[in-house]
């Protein structure tokens, strides 16, 4: 076999093994091991490239931001910070129609701002906000699906862990690809509020009557004023210190990972949120991620080392200029294979599984690596909404603990979302301005 | 469903459960040693960023020690990771499998950890002559005069972490094993 046909059969290895359920780092490395054995007949060298792999690939300075990004999100995500949020969203949109789904769409984008990962926004907004919506008159459906359509939020909205993922692969700047995910974020956002707004307006079936105006707001107004003051102060003063740290150049974001983190414990503790014993567990979590993600990361480098031993990425660089489809049929292609993979794998898997591949061809078509990460971002999060495999949905379903609203339920309501992501990654493609205007 | 943690992997053979048992216990003392690591981390940070920003004199070596320890920590966590069953894998069809027969899902299950069990013996292999190299050699990180550190310690927890991941998913496939072959011989005495 030539070192193409061997590269294309481990990649083919790979799905089948990641699909029958072989946890996902051991089918990289498994798969990786026995084609570098067969590319180089030489089972030791094989080995050799394997435990280099472990020694070197994450043990740089950027790894720190992963735990403690993700201990952040944890930690205001326990902390109540996400409750606070919703309320004073809530006050601000009360009088619209479907008001409460844009006031949850708002939290989100705004509780995103200080958390990296959507499974934590997932499982707040559960708790929070669907009871609220179903107690006036969304349907169940319409009211999961909002709540699953804006977690995706979480991973576009800086500090974002696959933004820090996609940085460390592409080896782009992890500061430039944050400032470049805060305009699809924000159009993210938009684009779901008028969505939910033409949605209640206009398919009442799907999403039930909403009483908002009735929904009794009875605080006087000083004490709201000082209410909403007390209630947004912790999160302004974590999004000023972690994101005005960076790009105030006062920090590295490793350094804005620690500052968040220690902040937001600090807050959670003085605001008595949050306890010694909740603190501990947190972390604990926060070790079991850390653990996962750079033991892919791991995995991912042995696997990468073994396609480059294989000359795929460069047969498929020429093979994609060869197609002559240009820019944008490359993308789409992307874009598709992206969306299908996500059906049943993990957002961080799938990044890691493709961009080896892609990377090279993107590179010598002279793509812009900041906007093509923003690209694979979103078509990557579209899949948390897709079945059979919709992570955020299954994080809800367990949240919920509702037997009543079956997984199918939150599938269907989550697709009119899925279908926004998708229109604003068109826009984002057609507009890459959108992305990189603010860099 | 197939059982996620190794805690309930019952087999009803008491040695290996009490091995199960002990093991489980190894990861939690190795998985807590971790986390502490990753609250230091933190709190090495702060106090680096507030020592060069309000008193102008920063921590020495503080990439150097971030880079080593974030090594240390991962192969601290990973084998209670497997254990608790959170290492990343894509479940859903072998779930499914799992419902409709139930002993060819153990049965896939088992093989599924017996290759994993194989490539970290692999990897621990492997890594035990970089280990002993680093060692033997007193290899450090950092630059003379500033900050300087041996490496070999965390080489020493990067292969002791993998033998006990090896050991874990050797032990869950050895119980799914058993509970596959149980589940069979059931089959066999109803019929």
């Amino acid at each position: 076999m030539s070192g193409v046909e061997i590269g294309l059969a481990s990649l083919a290895a790979i799905l089948v093994l990641i699909y029958s359920g072989l946890h996902v780092a051991i089918s990289l490395a498994l798969v990786s091991f026995v084609g570098i054995w067969l590319l180089r007949d030489n089972a030791d060298q094989a080995a050799r490239i394997l435990s280099l792999a472990a020694r070197e690939s994450i043990s740089s300075y950027l790894f720190g931001v992963v735990p403690l990004f993700v201990l952040m999100g944890l930690v205001v995500s326990r902390a109540g910070i996400g409750r606070d949020t919703f309320d004073v969203a809530n006050r601000l949109f009360h009088k619209v129609r479907g008001g409460l789904g844009m006031a949850t769409v708002g939290a989100n984008a705004i509780f995103a701002a200080i958390t990296g990962i959507s499974i934590a926004s997932a499982a707040v907004f559960t708790k929070v906000a669907v009871p609220e919506m179903i107690r006036i008159g969304y349907t169940a459906r319409f009211a999961t699906g909002i709540v699953a359509g804006s977690s995706v939020l979480g991973m576009l909205i800086p500090p974002s862990l696959l933004l820090i993922l996609y940085g460390i692969i592409a080896e782009q700047s992890v500061g430039a690809l944050f400032l470049a995910g805060v305009g699809p974020g924000v159009l993210l956002a938009l684009a779901y509020c008028a969505g939910i707004w033409a949605m209640v307006r206009f398919c009442k079936g799907f999403t039930g009557t909403p009483n908002e105006l009735t929904a009794e707001m009875p605080e006087e107004q000083s004490s709201v004023a000082s209410d909403t003051v007390s209630k947004l102060m912790p999160i302004l003063l974590l999004v000023a210190l972690v994101l005005g740290g960076i790009y105030g150049g006062l920090f590295t974001p490793t350094e804005a990972g620690a500052i968040g983190a220690l902040g937001a414990i600090v807050i959670a503790a003085a605001k008595r949120r949050i306890g010694a014993r909740t603190l501990w567990d947190v972390s604990l979590e926060t070790g079991h991620i850390t653990a996962s993600i750079c033991f892919l990361i791991i995995a991912a480098t042995m696997y990468s080392r073994m396609l480059a031993l294989s000359g795929l990425p460069a047969f498929l660089t020429e093979w994609v200029i060869a197609l002559d489809i240009g820019v944008y049929g490359f993308i789409a292609l992307f874009v598709l294979v992206l969306i299908v993979l996500g059906t049943i794998l993990d957002s961080s898997s799938i990044m890691l599984i493709t961009l080896p591949l892609v990377l090279p061809v993107a590179t010598s078509m002279g793509i812009d690596l900041i906007w093509f990460g923003l690209i694979t971002v979103l078509a990557v999060e579209i899949g948390l909404l897709t079945p059979p495999m919709g992570l955020s949905v299954y994080v809800i379903k367990s949240t919920l603990d509702d037997p009543s609203i079956g997984l199918n339920d939150i599938f269907a309501g989550a697709a009119p979302f899925a279908l926004i992501m998708l229109l604003v990654l068109l826009a984002v493609v057609a507009f890459p301005w959108i992305a990189t205007g603010i860099l | 469903m197939l059982p996620a943690t190794l805690g309930e992997l019952r087999t009803g053979y008491r040695p290996v459960d009490l091995a199960a048992r002990l093991l489980d216990r190894l990861t939690v003392a190795m998985s807590v040693v971790g986390t502490l690591g990753i609250l230091a981390i933190m709190v090495l940070i702060a106090c680096d960023v507030i020592g060069r920003g309000m008193f102008g004199r920063p921590i020495m070596g503080v990439p150097e020690i971030i880079s080593m320890s974030i090594l240390g920590i991962v192969f601290l966590q990973l084998a209670n990771t497997l254990a608790r069953g959170k290492l990343t894998r894509a479940d859903a069809l072998i779930n499914q499998l799992a419902r409709r027969a139930p002993r060819v899902g153990l049965f896939v299950d088992a093989v599924m950890h017996a290759a994993g069990a194989l490539l970290t013996g692999v990897l621990v292999t492997a890594f035990y002559p970089l280990f002993l190299r680093s060692y033997g050699r007193n290899e450090t990180v950092g630059t003379v005069g500033q900050f300087i550190a041996p490496i070999w310690p965390v080489h020493f927890i990067v292969l002791a972490g993998a033998t006990v991941l090896c050991a874990v998913f050797v032990m869950r496939a050895v119980a799914l094993f058993i509970l596959a072959f149980q589940s069979a011989a059931q089959e066999r005495s109803e019929s």
